[in-house]
């Protein structure tokens, strides 16, 4: 094959690396950007109280959806930190989700986790208040 | 001309893929925060004491959480109602009672008094009630 003829399909290709190339680094700023838009735009939040040694309750989080499309949740779990010293995150225990919650653009949605508060919780956990840091995933059906 | 050929459209499809604004998968992951509040003990109730013999019997009224829900048991604690020494709780009523009354057995002669402390599955403990009228236990 002569030589000249491979010079135009080389620049084609060097032309065309270079856009996608520009592409590719436009589209992980993209994500970059999308992925702090992300955190803030699946945001969970719940709260209840009446805990006792043995008792069993139910902790609605609600599930917002900040986003302009319909999201569907997958899975939400719960972790707790210490209440304080001598109460440990290990006296409450929760049940977790997974399924599929189907949530509109810009709506919220709920689900209801089991909580409940092991019969050797310590005397320092009366009254005491565990806070609690909610995950969840979701995809873009 | 044919390899030229294949290298362009190679490139092209390359450029496409990664170009694409829909690249990467949209699973989204979501965050929040929250708590959850331990109730508070009640306090203990004043215990109704009657006198037979050796044998008191305690009678009491149920401890409720604020918001509803029972306390499992109640420690019942007697004391000398002279010197106000804690005495042993002695069978009938030691331990933990998981009822509204008991009748301790056997107790000495003398004048006593009795409170009522609610409890709650292993190691909570409530305020510790008001001392009973004195029970009285003869000879």
């Amino acid at each position: 094959m002569p030589r000249r003829s491979l010079i135009l399909p080389s620049l084609a290709l060097l032309v065309l690396l270079g856009f996608s190339l520009t592409g590719w680094a436009a589209n992980s700023g993209r994500q970059t950007a999308d992925a702090s838009l992300r955190m803030r735009g699946l945001v969970l939040s719940g709260s209840v109280k009446g805990l006792y040694p043995g008792g069993v309750g139910k902790l609605r989080v609600v599930v917002r959806n900040r986003f302009g499309f319909r999201l569907r949740v997958t899975r939400v779990t719960v972790t707790a930190k210490n209440a304080n010293r001598g109460c440990r995150k290990q006296a409450v225990a929760f049940g977790r989700f997974r399924g599929r919650l189907n949530v509109p653009a810009r709506r919220a949605r709920s689900v209801t986790l089991k909580v409940s508060m092991a019969r050797t919780a310590p005397n320092a956990c009366r009254r005491a208040t565990f806070r609690l840091a909610f995950h969840a995933k979701a995809v873009r059906p | 001309m044919k390899r030229a050929a294949s290298l362009l459209a190679a490139a092209v499809a390359l450029g496409l893929a990664l170009a694409s604004p829909g690249a990467g998968s949209w699973s989204v992951p979501g965050t929040g925060t929250g708590a959850v509040a331990a109730k508070a003990m009640p306090p203990g109730s004043v215990p109704d004491v009657t006198v037979s013999s050796h044998d008191v019997t305690l009678t009491w009224a149920a401890g409720s959480f604020a918001g509803g829900g029972s306390v499992s048991a109640y420690v019942v604690t007697r004391y000398d109602a002279v010197t106000g020494i804690v005495q042993t709780t002695l069978a009938g009523c030691a331990g933990k009672v998981a009822a509204l009354s008991c009748t301790e057995q056997s107790v000495p002669t003398g004048t006593w008094t009795y409170t009522i402390t609610p409890a709650s599955g292993d190691h909570w403990l409530g305020a510790e009630g008001a001392k009973s009228l004195p029970a009285v236990v003869l000879i």
